[in-house]
């Protein structure tokens, strides 16, 4: 299990975190939601291990990340970056490559190469795997992140304890369109049901109320609430944390909720937006 | 319609570009080797290359007896410590030009950025300028030692300040530690300006030429302490390939791999700051090396590091040996300061590198 517990951060004299509990079980997959700047991403960072809490602890398999050894801690758990960059000439393998080297001297080559063959294959990168990271475009920079760190987190020859690993991933589609995004989140979702946790920030609670266990709301630096997405996802929830009006519906095959922004009872109505769509530079003769 | 002449952006590094990078290897070594021989056989005095080999082979086998061959003064005293000195400190150059382009995740980034060369250079002209007062100060130091000692403590002296600005609870910012460096470039350079104001006309002569950077005049006993100063780090510094492109990532991902970064960058900027603050206490500030080769040896065989290092090595030696021959030969009698030569050649090529670089291609 990867556990927070009572994570208090502050930097610059700001209150980013404020006592946030948050945990993840082996073959569960956690969304992160909640407004900009709800400290979602620092929350991901203080469970990585990246940013040390000001108070409280991280705990991996109920040891304290401090006390785990840096490569230690990285065979077991590995972060997909909201940003990616890159501006030198690696080629994608040698960039999914990178996530063994936590690996060096313990697991076979061997090994490595299959680990690395098989998480191109997974986020569908096999083919681009000899063109260099600075050509590619931002969808396929992330998948060939998502592959780095699927390969980080493989059982190779050198541990097969049975434990699980985690995966940590910030905005995973971003840049991506909707089928890639589907494919990204489904990536985690697979690894998830192999005995595997996931943590992932989503910025479209539809996304999270359609894949995830378990959702935890976070808004102010602080959890507003958590729990399975058919208690989450409620029209008050979705005023109280962000501030939007919007119907939730059930999805008929999955019994999922999901939500639709209520533009009509807003600002915007019907008869306001034909106006303005009939007023658009574009369709002005 | 535009057409791209690269073949998809790839790398030769890639796996199957093996024979492309085994081309390179071998195009190095042989430039490498035909430069060192151009070093010892080319000059004012003509050697036959089998004379040059017989006096290697002398100090090799130690005969003794023989009687000294013909040129084997100048061999031995003159051609080949100036070779050495050139191979070494073209290799340190490069190789830690390599690393900080890593370490800044910049490619523009030149050893000299983090403050060393323009520290030896200040501490280089203040000992040239007051170098009677200083050597009444320290008397047990040789006389043609005061000049590469001054020059080498100072470029780690200001390395340190750099790095010590740039460094908060125990975190090195690798982008404060860029700007810092300009400005202490700048501050360093004022200080060097004001030394050349108030010199002499022979202080200026030895300034100019020093800030311009020459092989010559080297003897054995500056060249034997130096070398291991100046090729030690540049053989460790490939060490730390793995590290480096994992840095390429950014530092919160290559903390996330488990590699210590904050370690990391203390021991690539002091290996960098040990191998140019001994090649320029030696040499002077040569320019263009440590930025042209790594850029030129990541053209060809991609960005990892455990490639860039050793190849930039390589062909950082051989380059500056050429350059070498430039210098001593294209003024005969005179000789031409060695700077000149490197940033000649390596201004336009650079020049050239940022325009291809436009139409898409990429570092």
């Amino acid at each position: 299990m990867l556990a927070a517990a009572d994570i208090h951060v502050r930097r610059a004299g700001r209150r980013l975190l404020t006592g946030v509990r948050v945990c993840v079980e082996p073959g569960e997959t956690v969304a992160l939601i909640g407004p900009n700047g709800a400290g979602k991403s620092t929350l991901l960072h203080v469970l990585s291990g990246a940013i040390r809490p000001d108070y409280g602890s991280v705990t991996l398999n109920r040891t304290p990340l401090t006390a785990l050894d840096d490569k230690e801690v990285a065979r077991h758990r590995a972060v997909l970056p909201q940003t990616p960059e890159l501006g030198f000439p690696l080629t994608v393998r040698d960039v999914v490559a990178l996530g063994r080297s936590p690996h060096a001297g313990r697991s076979s080559r061997s090994a490595d190469a299959r680990i690395i063959a098989a998480a191109m294959d997974e986020t569908g990168i096999g083919h681009l795997r000899h063109r260099l990271y600075p050509t590619l475009s931002g969808g396929e920079r992330q998948r060939v992140h998502l592959a780095r760190v699927l390969a980080q987190v493989a059982d190779g020859d050198d541990q097969a304890d049975g434990r699980g690993r985690y995966l940590l991933l910030d905005e995973p589609t971003n840049n991506l369109d909707i089928a890639h995004q589907q494919h990204a989140i489904e990536t985690g979702l697979r690894f998830s049901r192999r005995g595997n946790g996931v943590v992932v920030v989503l910025h479209d609670p539809n996304l999270a109320a359609g894949y995830a266990d378990r959702i935890v709301v976070l808004v102010g630096g602080a959890v507003l609430t958590e729990g399975p997405p058919e208690a989450v996802v409620t029209e008050e929830l979705l005023r109280e944390a962000f501030g939007v009006r919007a119907m939730v519906h059930r999805n008929p095959s999955s019994g999922r909720p999901f939500m639709v922004p209520n533009h009509g009872s807003s600002a915007m109505t019907p008869d306001s937006r034909a106006k303005s769509q009939r007023s658009s530079p574009c369709s002005s003769p | 319609m535009t057409v791209s002449p690269e073949p998809q952006g790839r790398a030769l590094g890639s796996p199957r570009g093996g024979t492309g990078l085994l081309t390179v290897a071998t195009v190095f070594a042989v430039l490498w080797l035909a430069a060192f021989a151009g070093a010892l056989l080319w000059g004012p005095v003509p050697l036959a290359p089998g004379d040059v080999l017989a006096i290697l082979a002398g100090i090799a086998g130690d005969s003794g007896g023989a009687g000294p061959a013909p040129g084997e003064t100048v061999i031995l005293a003159i051609r080949l410590p100036r070779a050495l000195l050139g191979m070494a400190v073209g290799a340190a150059l490069a190789v830690a030009g390599a690393a900080l382009q890593g370490l800044f995740r910049n490619p523009l980034a030149d050893p000299g950025l983090i403050g060393v060369s323009t520290g030896a250079a200040l501490a280089a002209a203040t000992a040239i300028v007051f170098g009677g007062t200083i050597m009444a100060a320290v008397p047990f130091l040789s006389p043609g030692l005061v000049i590469p000692v001054a020059a080498f403590t100072g470029g780690l002296v200001v390395t340190l300040v750099v790095y010590r600005i740039a460094s908060r609870d125990g975190r090195t910012e690798v982008a404060t530690l860029l700007l810092a460096g300009v400005a202490v470039n700048a501050i360093a350079g004022a200080g060097i300006g004001l030394l050349v104001f108030v010199s002499n006309d022979q202080e200026l002569r030895d300034l100019n030429f020093w800030m311009l950077g020459s092989l010559g005049g080297v003897t054995w006993d500056r060249l034997l302490p130096a070398l291991p100063i100046i090729l030690a780090p540049a053989l460790a510094l490939p060490l730390l390939a793995r590290h480096l492109d994992a840095l390429l990532l950014g530092e919160t991902e290559a903390l996330h791999l488990g590699f210590p970064v904050e370690r990391c960058k203390r021991w690539i900027v002091g290996l960098c700051a040990l191998a140019v603050g001994g090649a320029v206490a030696l040499t002077g500030v040569i320019g263009f090396i440590g930025l042209v080769v790594p850029h030129l040896v990541r053209l060809l065989v991609g960005a990892r590091h455990g490639l860039v290092m050793p190849l930039s090595a390589l062909l950082g030696s051989a380059l500056l040996l050429i350059a070498d021959l430039v210098a001593r030969t294209a003024a005969l009698p005179a000789e031409l300061p060695i700077g000149i030569v490197t940033s000649c050649i390596g201004g336009p090529f650079f020049l050239w590198l940022l325009v291809r670089g436009r139409h898409g291609g990429t570092w």
